[in-house]
């Protein structure tokens, strides 16, 4: 069945200092969309490079205070490029509100640590147990609780000043309970081997989808770390696998030519086994990348396939036909591709072209990314939130990624 | 009439777009027309107008955008999207503030001032020769410059002071006579244990001097100098400063790139610390030059200082063949720079910076029981040291320089001293018979084994090399400087030399030790074996050469000959070179062969 929905009369709104006189008009019924709606990209990742290359001389030029309008511009681009039925995302935080978060972090967050660290250091020495005490309380506790929380605010700072057709998302919750989440599961890491990764991953994104809206509709995350572990446990097993393999091949050939009376006995170790040696260590990090790249593909598919676009009175069934979901469809090698590609831009700019790579990796995953189901745009109305009047300064200082 | 904006073409002033109130998601189909007031447009049944002052885009507009997002101002949520390259075109004209051009020029609004202020600072810094970070070091207590220096101390890789009464009085009498104006400036002299060449300053003004410094200096002249120099940095204030211009550092990388800063940040950062480096060793200079000049002390021996170590890096002679330094990757000036500066100093009365007993208690603050915080050095030499004969020996040396100081008493008292493992009394005695005899290749090789048995390689180097110019017949000092190469990963030279040695020797035990070891480097078993036999030939005792050879003969795969010569080596004199080494190697390999330690 297509549902069909007549949408009320709109006048055209005025400025309020407008001249003319505001006339009614008839709206033709928009059809709800049941086909997958996907979204585009428009242009190319690389249109903003010189952009980047001004950007970056001129923030060196102003001792980093231009970096803010820099970065705002690329963000508006950066948005302007996704699409959705055709018309773009539009972004609307300012410089001045990235600038205020910045310097709110530097003195509130950073300069504090900083205090701290050098009394540290200055009374009780880099030899002592406090010493060794705040070094693991900063580096085990403080620090992934503060980046997990930095990553949590910057999202509802950006998802606050991102609207489609005027709509804005945002995201409530507390940062805090993110930052718990992340460090207690964190922490799960060793005494699991690791089996905690897929569990930890759902915990983290349902966290933070079930505190967002579009608009006045809220998304609903349904989906259990469950499906994840079949790819999972290959990419386990498959990595202790691949670290015998590599390693053992690399020891039986370094044990033949090992000699423990000479400290420089691998300056005698033979080329081929050399070339043995880096082809076996080599080739094991290429088939641990593709076999991540599987494990995240799925990853990526499976969180957006469990995020709901919810109406309250709807069955929270993926599989339901009612249902409005998110859907991507991306697969391992374009990913590792898009890695790589990404970090040679990245280094080999030196940080310039930082932003051309994030727009390349946003390019891909908006031109994988569809909305099945019925969606009907005119039945998302606006939601009025509070949104913070500071920027991300926190994501900022721990150098957290624009997406 | 609606129209349909994917389909409809624009009109010669009119163009299709899709209006959305912002108060739902739901979009529709208008016709805008850029009119003198605003943004004209309806569809057909109503029209309102954006006037161009309130009107804003989602992204700024170039000439090459190929549509825009307008927005206004005083409505959020409203949007109207246009997909013509010529709305936009002519968008931007009748609201330039929508260009790109405008909002960077906005940009520059805000952050130029800040450019200019910093680049006003930088000028006046560099113009009047400000320091910002001394300013600021000078603003920190006494107190928590001291903890932060003794926060410093006792990071150090070597942490043990040395400080034997007769050394620590020794340091108090150079350090009263160079900074009469502290009271207790000799407890900011901190000797360390460490086997490093070294001096530097740390914050709170102390100064750390190495063992292995004391040792290489030829005179309390040299010692001076360095001490001057580490000195000036503690009077500038240089440690602590460098703390602070590294923390601006990073904050001002961190601002410029806030929070990423990136490879050419960090870049950046160490680039422009490593001028102000060099800038402070300049600075220090100068005052060490000061100091010894009221102590009246001769800066020559801080010349010397800086010779010596050129010359250690240079073992072949003339100039450094290492790229010459006082480029930006450098920490200090150009050598020959300094050089310069020191030996272009007017001459003015001076004296020796300490007696030559006192001196000699400097050099040998470590060897003996050292006062608080120190250790007792256990080395060899103190035992040795006590033996009764060698103490007559020494008295016996003593006495004949006293008698008469030329070369060959100073040999013979250094002789002894290399008996004692006395390494610093045996160079400065050495030392003392090159400067009476400049041609004897014996007096260098025999200080370049001093300096090779006290850790200072480079040292010994200079020594064998100019032994083996004065004698080019001096197998030893091939075999001694081969071994030193073999240590420092050059086995071509080391094997030229070593081949030397022995045809101008070819029962020269050490040089076959030394080319055996090599040859199992390079896994020459074989070869390894024969020169390990040459060995065991001449010295029948030699027990970690019976060990060494059952390894060749391991790789060999001759198990029962390896066997049994593990087991001569067990049978060998405990009093052997490195005899223990080889008794546990014996052990192990035996129970790996699976083979008793006796037949």
């Amino acid at each position: 069945m297509t549902p069909t929905r007549s949408v009320p009369q709109v006048p055209l709104p005025q400025p309020p200092t407008g001249s003319v006189p505001a006339v009614g008009i008839t709206v033709p019924p928009m059809a709800a969309h049941i086909a997958p709606a996907p979204f585009t990209w428009h242009g190319s990742p690389w249109d903003i490079a010189g952009t980047c290359i001004f950007n970056s001389v001129l923030t060196i030029l102003t001792l980093g205070i231009y970096g803010f309008w820099g970065r705002t511009e690329i963000r508006r681009r950066m948005w302007s490029s996704v699409r959705l039925f055709g018309e773009p995302l539009a972004y609307h935080g300012t410089p001045q509100e990235l600038m205020r978060g910045f310097f709110a972090v530097l003195l509130v967050v950073l300069a504090p640590l900083f205090i701290v660290g050098s009394f540290v250091v200055v009374y009780f020495g880099q030899a002592s147990a406090v010493f060794g005490v705040y070094q693991v309380a900063l580096f085990a506790v403080l620090y992934p609780v503060l980046a997990a929380i930095a990553y949590y605010r910057a999202r509802r700072y950006r998802l606050a000043r991102t609207s489609w057709r005027g709509i804005r998302g945002s995201l409530t919750g507390s940062s805090t309970n993110y930052g718990a989440i992340s460090w207690l599961t964190a922490a799960a890491y060793p005494l699991t081997l690791g089996w905690i990764a897929p569990y930890r991953a759902v915990a983290l994104q349902r966290t933070i989808v079930n505190h967002t809206t579009l608009g006045n509709r809220p998304l609903v995350f349904n989906g259990h770390s469950k499906p994840l572990y079949g790819r999972y446990a290959l990419l386990w097993f498959g990595s202790i696998a691949l670290y015998f393999a590599a390693f053992g091949i690399a020891g039986a050939l370094i044990g033949r030519s090992f000699n423990p009376v000479n400290p420089n006995w691998w300056t005698y170790l033979p080329r081929r086994d050399w070339a043995i040696i880096a082809a076996a260590l080599v080739g094991a990090i290429i088939i641990w990348s593709l076999m991540s790249s599987f494990y995240y593909a799925r990853l990526y598919n499976h969180l957006a396939h469990s995020t709901l676009i919810a109406p309250a009175d709807r069955l929270q069934d993926p599989d339901h036909p009612d249902t409005t979901r998110f859907d991507l469809n991306v697969s391992g090698g374009p990913i590792i591709w898009l890695f790589i590609s990404n970090a040679l831009i990245t280094y080999l700019s030196l940080y310039v072209l930082k932003p051309v790579a994030t727009a390349r990796s946003m390019k891909f995953y908006t031109e994988h990314l569809r909305i099945v189901g019925p969606f009907d745009p005119a039945h998302i109305q606006q939601n009025k939130v509070a949104i913070d009047t500071a920027g991300e300064g926190l994501a900022q200082a721990f150098d957290l990624d624009a997406l | 009439m609606p129209c349909d904006w994917t389909t409809t073409q624009p009109t010669t002033n009119e163009w299709p777009g899709r209006f959305s109130d912002g108060r739902t998601a739901a979009s529709r189909a208008v016709m805008v027309r850029l009119d003198p007031d605003g943004l004209r447009f309806g569809d057909g049944d109503g029209a309102a107008v954006w006037p161009y002052a309130d009107v804003t885009t989602a992204a700024p507009l170039s000439d090459t955008s190929g549509d825009v997002l307008v927005l206004l101002k005083s409505m959020p949520g409203a949007t109207l999207f246009v997909r013509h390259h010529a709305f936009v075109r002519h968008l931007v004209k009748a609201a330039p503030h929508t260009g790109r051009t405008a909002i960077r020029k906005n940009g520059l609004r805000a952050a130029a001032p800040v450019g200019l202020l910093a680049a006003s600072l930088a000028g006046a810094i560099i113009m009047f020769d400000l320091s910002p970070s001394k300013a600021i070091a000078r603003l920190m207590p006494d107190a928590a410059r001291e903890r932060l220096g003794r926060s410093v101390l006792t990071s150090l890789p070597v942490t043990e002071t040395c400080g034997n009464p007769e050394g620590r009085a020794a340091l108090e009498v150079l350090v009263k006579r160079l900074r009469p104006d502290l009271t207790d400036g000799h407890n900011k002299v901190n000797v360390l244990n460490w086997q490093l060449v070294n001096a530097f300053a740390v914050p709170g003004g102390s100064v750390v001097l190495t063992r292995a410094i004391l040792e290489r200096a030829a005179s309390a002249d040299e010692i001076a100098g360095v001490l001057a120099h580490e000195m000036g940095h503690g009077i500038e204030l240089h440690p602590e400063a460098g703390l602070v211009r590294s923390v601006g550092f990073w904050a001002l990388v961190q601002m410029i790139f806030t929070g990423t800063p990136g490879a050419l940040g960090n870049a950046g950062s160490v680039l422009a610390q490593l001028a102000y480096s060099r800038g402070y060793e300049r600075e220090a200079d100068a005052i060490a030059l000061k100091l010894l000049r009221d102590a009246k002390v001769s800066p020559k021996g801080f010349a010397g200082f800086f010779r010596s170590m050129d010359g250690a890096r240079n073992p072949e002679g003339g100039r450094s063949r290492r790229r010459s330094t006082g480029d930006v990757f450098d920490t200090h000036p150009p050598t020959a720079e300094r050089l310069q500066t020191i030996e272009s100093q007017p001459d003015y009365p001076s004296t020796p910076a300490l007696t030559d007993q006192q001196w000699q208690a400097l050099k040998r603050i470590c060897l003996t029981a050292p006062g608080a915080g120190g250790r007792i050095d256990t080395t060899n030499s103190d035992i040795e040291a006590a033996k009764p004969d060698l103490q007559r020996q020494q008295k016996e040396a003593d006495a004949k320089v006293a008698a008469a100081a030329n070369a060959a008493n100073y040999s013979a008292r250094a002789d002894v001293h290399t008996q004692a493992k006395r390494w610093p009394e045996a160079i400065a005695d050495y030392t003392k018979a090159i400067e009476l005899e400049p041609g004897s290749a014996f007096y260098r090789h025999n200080r370049g084994r001093a300096h090779q048995n006290s850790g200072q390689l480079d040292a010994a180097l200079v020594d064998y090399s100019e032994a083996v110019r004065l004698n080019p017949r001096h197998s030893n000092a091939y075999a001694a400087r081969g071994a030193i190469l073999r240590l420092q990963n050059k086995p071509q030279a080391a094997r030229k030399d070593l081949d030397t040695s022995l045809q101008i020797n070819p029962r020269n035990e050490y040089a076959s030790y030394q080319r055996g070891l090599l040859n199992a480097e390079e896994n020459l078993w074989a070869e390894s074996e024969s020169d390990f036999a040459r060995v065991i030939a001449s010295n029948r005792s030699y027990a970690l050469a019976y060990a060494r050879r059952a390894q060749a003969l391991e790789k060999l795969r001759r198990r029962d000959e390896a066997i049994a010569d593990y087991r001569a080596a067990l049978n060998a004199a405990p009093s052997s070179p490195d005899a223990e080494t080889a008794f546990k190697l014996a052990r192990q390999r035996l129970a790996a062969l699976g083979a008793h330690e006796r037949p």
